[in-house]
C-alpha cells in the first residue's frame, strides 16, 4: 500500500473517506497537491485492500483439501464458479427448489458438511421397489444401485445432514413457484442426535403421490441440499429404510465425506 | 405408489427452469454461492460451518419469497448483507469464530496464491487477514460489505437499517487501522 502518512491528518483523513465512499471530490480538491497526493494513496490502498479481500475471500471459501491430497481439490468448473463441462457437482450445488422455508432443523444444527463424497454410479438411493419413484433427473438409478438404500447406506449417512421420521403436518404451496413446503413435526432423529421439533423443506408440487398431512415420512436431506434425498412414506418402506439407516449409522461414524 | 425419491435437478437445467418435475431454482446461482461463502469466511465463520451458513441464507431468501416481499433487486448484494450478519451473529452467539490468518496460513499454497505473484503475495495477504481479524466485528462486516461484495455505502445503510454516517465511520476506522498494520508490518 502506499505510504499513508503524507499530508496533515485532516486532509489524509478527507483523502481516505473520499477514497472509501466512491463520493465525488469537491470542486478543486484535486487543485490542493497534497490532497491530491493523499486522494491517489488512498485509492491505490483500496485497490489493493480490495483485490486481497476477492482474493482472500475465494480462498477461503474452498472447501478444504482432505488430508494426503498434495493439492486441495478444485471444482472442475470455471473459476467463476459456474461448472464446467463434465463436472461433478456436490450436492450442495445442484439446484434447489425455491419455496419457502427449508429445513428448519437447520437452524439448530452446526454440523459442518462441506464435503460431499464422490460417488461412483450418480446419486440417489435406489429403489427395491421397480414400479416406485421416478428415475433421478441426473441420471436415475443405475441397476447397481437397486438395493435400497443398505448398499450404499453409511456413505449416505455419513453425507446426510438431516434424517428424522415424523409424521407431515403441512403442505403448503410456495407463492410465485412450483413448490410445496413441506412441514414435518419429528418423532425422532437419526441425525444429528437431536434437533427442533419440526423441519421443513421443498418439494417439487408435482411429486407422485402427493404428500398429505398426517402421512408418516422418513426424511434423509444430505450435505448442503434443501430437498430430500430421499423421502419415504408407507409403514412397510419406511420399516424396510429405517432398518437400514440404523445399521449404517454406527458405521457412518468413522466415514467422512469427501470432496469433490 | 408407497415410496418417492426427492427429485434433484441437474444443474444445467437449474437456472432454465423446466425439468420433468418442474422449475426448480436455486435462489443462489453457483456465483452467488461462492460468494456468500466468502463473505461467510471473511467474517470468521469457521470453515466446517460454511455450508450452513449458505444454507441460512438461502433460507432467508426462500422466506422472502414466501412472505410476497418479492425477490431483492440484487440478490447478490442481498446476500453479501445477510451473509455477513449471519457472520457477525455467528460471533455474538460465542461460536467458534475463526480467526482468517491462521485458516489463511493453514491452506496448502496452490490454493492460497490465486495468482502466480508469489511469496509477497502470499505475505500481504496473511497481514490483511490477520488485520481483519483484530477488527471489531461491526468494522469487518461493513468493510468486508463495501470492498468484497463492493456494495455502495448507502445500500450498505439501508441494508443494516444504520446511518450512512455510522457506514462510513466504521468504513473509514476499519480501513485507517489495516493501512496502519500493514505499515506497521511493512508489507506495503
Amino acid at each position: 500500500m502506499a505510504d499513508h502518512e503524507s499530508g496533515t491528518g485532516d486532509a489524509a483523513a478527507d483523502a481516505l473517506r473520499a477514497a472509501i465512499t466512491d463520493e465525488p471530490l469537491p470542486d478543486g480538491a484535486l487543485e490542493d497537491e497534497e490532497f491530491a497526493a493523499d486522494h491517489r494513496a488512498a485509492l491505490a490502498d483500496v485497490a489493493v485492500l480490495r483485490e486481497q479481500l476477492k482474493m482472500i475471500g475465494a480462498a477461503l471459501a474452498e472447501p478444504e483439501a482432505p488430508p494426503g491430497d498434495p493439492a486441495p481439490r478444485r471444482s472442475a468448473g470455471r473459476p467463476d464458479g459456474t461448472p464446467g463441462k463434465g463436472s461433478r457437482r456436490p450436492r450442495a450445488r445442484r439446484a434447489f427448489a425455491v419455496g419457502t422455508m427449508i429445513a428448519t432443523a437447520l437452524a439448530g444444527v452446526v454440523v459442518g458438511m462441506s464435503w460431499l463424497v464422490a460417488r461412483g454410479g450418480g446419486d440417489g438411493v435406489s429403489s427395491s421397489d421397480a414400479s416406485s419413484s421416478k428415475q433421478d433427473a441426473d441420471g436415475g438409478a443405475t441397476d447397481s444401485e437397486k438395493a435400497g438404500g443398505a448398499r450404499n447406506g453409511p456413505i449416505r449417512i455419513a453425507c446426510a445432514r438431516i434424517v428424522v421420521e415424523g409424521t407431515v403436518v403441512r403442505v403448503e404451496g410456495a407463492p410465485g413457484t412450483r413448490q410445496d413446503l413441506v412441514t414435518v413435526d419429528v418423532d425422532r432423529y437419526y441425525k444429528p442426535e437431536e434437533g427442533k421439533g419440526e423441519i421443513t423443506f421443498p418439494m417439487a408440487m408435482d411429486a407422485h403421490p402427493p404428500l398429505r398431512r398426517g402421512d408418516q415420512a422418513l426424511v434423509v436431506i444430505s450435505g448442503g441440499a434443501a430437498t430430500p434425498d430421499i423421502l419415504t412414506t408407507g409403514e412397510r418402506e419406511i420399516a424396510y429404510d429405517r432398518a437400514w439407516i440404523l445399521k449404517a449409522l454406527p458405521e457412518a461414524d468413522g466415514l467422512r465425506c469427501t470432496g469433490r | 405408489m408407497l415410496r418417492r425419491r426427492a427429485r434433484r435437478v441437474q444443474e444445467d437445467g437449474a437456472a432454465t427452469g423446466e425439468t420433468a418435475g418442474g422449475p426448480l431454482d436455486d435462489p443462489l446461482d453457483a456465483v452467488q454461492e461462492r460468494r456468500v461463502r466468502a463473505v461467510l469466511a471473511l467474517g470468521g465463520v469457521p470453515q466446517a460451518d460454511l455450508p450452513d451458513g449458505v444454507q441460512q441464507v438461502r433460507l432467508r431468501l426462500l422466506e422472502r419469497a414466501a412472505s410476497g416481499a418479492g425477490a431483492p433487486r440484487d440478490v447478490s448484494a442481498w446476500a453479501a448483507v445477510v451473509a455477513s450478519n449471519l457472520a457477525v451473529d455467528w460471533h455474538r452467539a460465542r461460536r467458534r469464530q475463526e480467526r482468517i490468518g491462521e485458516r489463511l496460513a493453514s491452506l496448502r499454497p496452490a490454493a492460497h496464491a490465486v495468482d502466480d505473484s508469489g511469496e509477497d503475495t502470499k505475505v500481504l495477504s496473511l497481514a490483511v487477514a490477520r488485520g481483519l481479524d483484530e477488527l471489531p466485528d461491526a468494522q469487518r462486516q461493513i468493510l468486508v460489505l463495501r470492498f468484497y461484495a463492493d456494495l455502495p455505502v448507502r445500500g450498505i445503510a439501508e441494508e443494516l437499517g444504520i446511518p450512512e454516517g455510522t457506514v462510513k465511520s466504521r468504513l473509514h476506522a476499519a480501513v485507517r487501522a489495516l493501512r496502519t498494520r500493514l505499515h506497521e508490518d511493512e508489507v506495503v
